[in-house]
């Protein structure tokens, strides 16, 4: 069913479709978060809150066909602020054998130090496009600007990250 | 060699949609480190190790959280369309079986303000006029009256303005049910404005001890991370146990919640 069909229901009163919509991004909300927190069990609850959030603002969804980008922006704002209320504790930095290097893949852990270095919303720029598989197109929707705007944040934060360890 | 700048656009279209190279950037790369380390961190991060994702019980655990957590809302809160919907129909149905047609207008005799109206002209020449209203009226009852309640505990989850929730919540002060003690848990768990949560959190912490109250402030204390909110919790919660040392002397009280909580909080 689309999501403009499973928002409509949703609003009328029928949970089960609410749930579905929760089942179609549940992934989607928890990966994005996922790369504000790096504990599994924050990004879950932040998953929960973005959900709920989006319940309650639900009806002001301008265009359904657009949800997952509005998802992703409700995602983003719940994500910040949950870093900034978690600024004060302590920054585990990695072991130096354990900084990223060329011979070693990347891992979350590692992605999460390369991504320390970015604003946040030039951090879920890079994580819609690598992590998600976003094309520059849907990341402009997300972010709401033009798609060459998308491309120069992109590579700005490649340059950027470059400058790590 | 030319410098980055002038390949800037290459390089954004290969990081955009992986472009192939061409041979002046080959060039350019080759020469220029930082350009190369971004070339390679690009391809490094097309093939990211994602690691452990949840199974499909936790996300289901996480959904059935949700729609409880919903489901246990006011329903006004949990439907706001539902409302001004409801308005509409009952007008609708008025004007089809034409309670509406005599002398007297149903709306003149209140100041109404009307939204989102919608006219139908009908077969037979009438129309369905539908559109939200709202117009204010007066209640005159005890302050133990559940309507009174109701009304407030309403004002407090609905999508009013932030003056007018602070101002529900003022009234709360002088009525307290069960109905009104939900929405000031709900409110303090919920509403998106910290003043709002802090002074639902005020008025419960001021209240005598009630297991809903204890058990929100309780939840309160291991999820929420804001200190003043927890400052009211553990005020309310610290008093919980006094009063029943002193009631039930200190063999007889419950385990303290706070020390409840301490076990379920990593410091």
């Amino acid at each position: 069913m689309l999501d403009a069909q499973l928002i409509e229901k949703t609003l009328t009163g029928d949970m089960s479709a609410f749930d579905e919509l929760m089942r179609k991004y549940q992934k989607l909300v928890y990966s994005v978060a996922l790369n504000y927190t790096r504990q599994a069990e924050d990004a879950m609850d932040i998953t929960q809150n973005v959900f709920l959030a989006a319940f309650e603002k639900l009806h002001s969804v301008q265009q359904p066909d657009q949800f997952k980008s509005w998802l992703m922006r409700v995602t983003y704002n719940s994500s910040v602020s949950f870093s900034r209320s978690q600024r004060a504790e302590p920054h585990v930095a990695l072991a130096e054998e354990q900084l990223p290097s060329e011979d070693h893949p990347l891992d979350r852990h590692m992605l999460g130090q390369y991504l320390d270095k970015l604003h946040p919303k030039h951090r879920l720029a890079v994580v819609l496009k690598y992590i998600e598989g976003y094309a520059v197109k849907e990341i402009a929707e997300v972010l709401e600007c033009h798609e060459t705007v998308v491309k120069n944040i992109l590579y700005r934060s490649m340059r950027k990250m470059a400058e790590v360890p | 060699m030319k410098d980055c700048l002038s390949i800037q656009d290459q390089l954004e279209q290969i990081i955009a949609d992986g472009t192939g190279m061409t041979a002046e950037l080959q060039e350019h790369v080759a020469q220029c480190a930082t350009c190369h380390a971004v070339l390679e961190l690009h391809h490094r991060f097309d093939t990211i190790d994602m690691g452990h994702v949840p199974d499909e019980t936790s996300f289901q655990a996480m959904r059935s959280r949700v729609l409880r957590q919903l489901n246990t809302a006011p329903p006004s809160r949990i439907h706001p369309l539902w409302l001004p919907a409801a308005l509409a129909a009952g007008i609708v149905l008025g004007f089809m079986s034409g309670r509406s047609g005599g002398e007297t207008s149903v709306l003149g005799e209140s100041l109404a303000s009307y939204a989102n109206v919608a006219v139908n002209t009908l077969a037979d020449g009438r129309v369905t006029l539908s559109y939200d209203i709202t117009h204010r009226e007066s209640l005159v009852a005890e302050p133990s009256d559940p309507r009174v309640g109701h009304i407030l505990a309403q004002s407090m989850v609905q999508p009013a303005s932030l003056y007018q929730r602070l101002e529900a919540l003022d009234a709360a002060h002088e009525v307290f049910d069960p109905e009104v003690r939900d929405a000031l848990i709900y409110a303090m768990n919920n509403d998106p404005e910290i003043s709002v949560r802090l002074k639902a959190s005020e008025i419960l912490a001021g209240q005598e001890m009630d297991q809903a109250i204890s058990e929100a402030f309780v939840a309160l204390l291991t999820s929420d991370a804001n200190t003043s909110l927890k400052l009211n919790a553990m005020t309310y919660l610290g008093r919980d146990y006094s009063e029943q040392m002193l009631d039930k002397g200190p063999d007889s009280a419950d385990l303290p919640a706070l020390y409840r909580v301490s076990q379920k909080t990593t410091y």
